[in-house]
């Protein structure tokens, strides 16, 4: 896309096609983070990602050479990608940097219930460790180094270590990004007639009040909407929105995190309960509620991500919230 | 378009309307099967008490239901009644409804790994909710009626 002419409302295709419009829609997603664009190896084969469809029926065709894996980044797509490998017989083995697994969507006590069922599952978790290079063999991996030293076998690397809005392609167009495309509450971007929705966007994240861009399904739904919306000449509003709202099961634990979870300062209330593995944990400021982390027991969770997302004051219902979210883990 | 609509000073509390969604959502649709099942049912409506208030909560099938909006496989879906059901077979189990239910009505079985809510019993006429409701402070009402009721209360009130 190009700035010169934006009068002409002329896009160019990437075979040299050109396309008019009245109203352009940017909905072109996220994209796999190559962490470490340089490492050594990282071009060879048996080094995937997981982004699509695609990506995936590739991983499963490049399998039956595989008996060994390691996954870089114990984000969600990590932890899932290691159990799903794990199932068809592959020896894993998930690197992550930070001091626990699920940096982003966890705190660091659902992180040690969550790596303990994980190692149970004979998956090896390694924490506080990062992957320097990709041993290859004719071309195809067979290994990492750890920057700790040791190596660690590996027929299939996988990259995990996030996404980021796809936006590479607006360098030139002249819209304004800041590591999503900027839109107003309509998702008007900064080019007259061209809207943004999806993954590709820069939001204000609810919970922490700061810029994010988030890859969340719920939120590029409801952006969509707004967009389709707005461009068909209706009136519609952004949502509130959060960076992290997320929801899935691992290792059999269920497992609903939302907001902010990680906090050093004063100024929040922790809440935190723990009936064996389950876990429930509510962050407050003052009488809004902020944060939650469910495992295991993710009843009635929708109740208070919707509270956190709303930004709703609670006055003196903030204790019959709490009480209700302690003591009714089932 | 029809809705189930809980008339809260009529609720006792008895709890006969979550035994009833169990018993129709069974293998055998019986008392006996509810309870006897490898997997027991799980009931998709939830009577609450708060101090003296008593109330069913239930799914709303939401205009802008964010159970559907959340769905990653698309399992959720609305049928002809306006009843947000689900396909069983895409169902995966990631929960992302229960996170995204405003009134928490959605509720994970863990047993068959699916995410379970009100159906509004598409075997039945009358909900089976509706049908066990001994003060019939669970109804089943079409929208125009109820606006229609909530008239002439209105009136009767200003005769005193």
């Amino acid at each position: 896309m190009r700035s010169d002419q934006p009068e002409k409302k002329v896009i160019g295709l990437q075979s040299g096609k050109e396309l008019a419009y009245d109203k352009l829609l940017l909905a072109a997603g996220g994209i796999p983070i190559m962490l470490l664009q340089n490492m050594v190896g990282l071009d060879s084969k048996g080094v995937f990602t997981l982004r699509s469809l695609d990506d995936a029926i590739k991983i499963r065709e490049y399998l039956p050479t595989c008996r060994t894996a390691v996954i870089i980044g114990g984000g969600l797509v990590g932890i899932k990608t290691a159990e799903a490998l794990m199932r068809v017989g592959l020896a894993v083995t998930v690197i992550e940097q930070q001091p626990q697994i699920l940096p982003l969507r966890a705190d660091l006590t659902v992180a040690a219930t969550i790596a303990a069922r994980l190692k149970k599952q004979n998956i090896t978790v390694l924490t506080k460790e990062a992957v320097t290079e990709i041993i290859t063999q004719k071309g195809r991996a067979n290994g990492v180094c750890l920057a700790s030293g040791g190596i660690v076998p590996a027929d299939l690397v996988i990259m995990a270590v996030g996404v980021r809005a796809n936006i590479d392609f607006l360098s030139e167009s002249g819209i304004k990004v800041d590591h999503g495309v900027v839109v107003n509450n309509r998702m008007r971007t900064s080019v007259p007639d061209i809207y943004a929705a999806g993954d590709l966007i820069r939001f204000i994240d609810q919970a922490t009040g700061e810029k994010a861009v988030s890859g969340l399904w719920s939120n590029a739904v409801h952006t969509g909407s707004v967009a389709g919306c707005s461009m068909s000449g209706g009136r519609s509003e952004m949502p509130p929105m959060l960076s992290v709202m997320n929801s899935t099961e691992i290792a059999g634990l269920p497992i609903i995190s939302a907001g902010l979870l990680h906090t050093q300062s004063d100024q929040y209330a922790v809440y935190t309960e723990a009936q064996g593995e389950k876990y429930r944990k509510l962050i407050f400021d003052q009488d809004r509620l902020v944060g939650m982390i469910f495992l295991g027991d993710v009843s009635r969770a929708g109740v208070y991500t919707n509270l956190i997302r709303n930004r709703i004051p609670l006055g003196d219902r903030r204790d019959t919230v709490i009480r209700e979210v302690m003591t009714k883990i089932r | 378009m029809q809705f189930l609509y809980a008339q809260t000073d009529r609720c006792l509390g008895c709890r006969s309307c979550e035994i009833a969604c169990r018993i129709e959502h069974s293998e055998e649709k019986n008392l006996f099967s509810a309870v006897s099942q490898i997997h027991p049912p799980k009931k998709r409506l939830f009577v609450e008490q708060q101090g003296d208030r008593k109330e069913p909560v239930l799914c709303h099938h939401c205009d802008d239901s964010p159970c559907m909006a959340a769905c990653i496989t698309g399992s959720l879906y609305r049928d002809e009644r306006g009843v947000i059901r689900r396909r069983d077979e895409r169902c995966i189990g990631c929960w992302s409804c229960i996170m995204a239910c405003p009134f928490g009505v959605v509720a994970r079985d863990a047993n068959l790994h699916l995410a379970v809510k009100c159906d509004r019993c598409p075997d039945r006429e009358i909900p089976a909710c509706v049908a066990s409701c001994p003060t019939k402070a669970l109804r089943l009402v079409d929208a125009d009626m109820l606006s229609e009721e909530r008239r002439q209360e209105y009136m009767l009130r200003e005769e005193k």
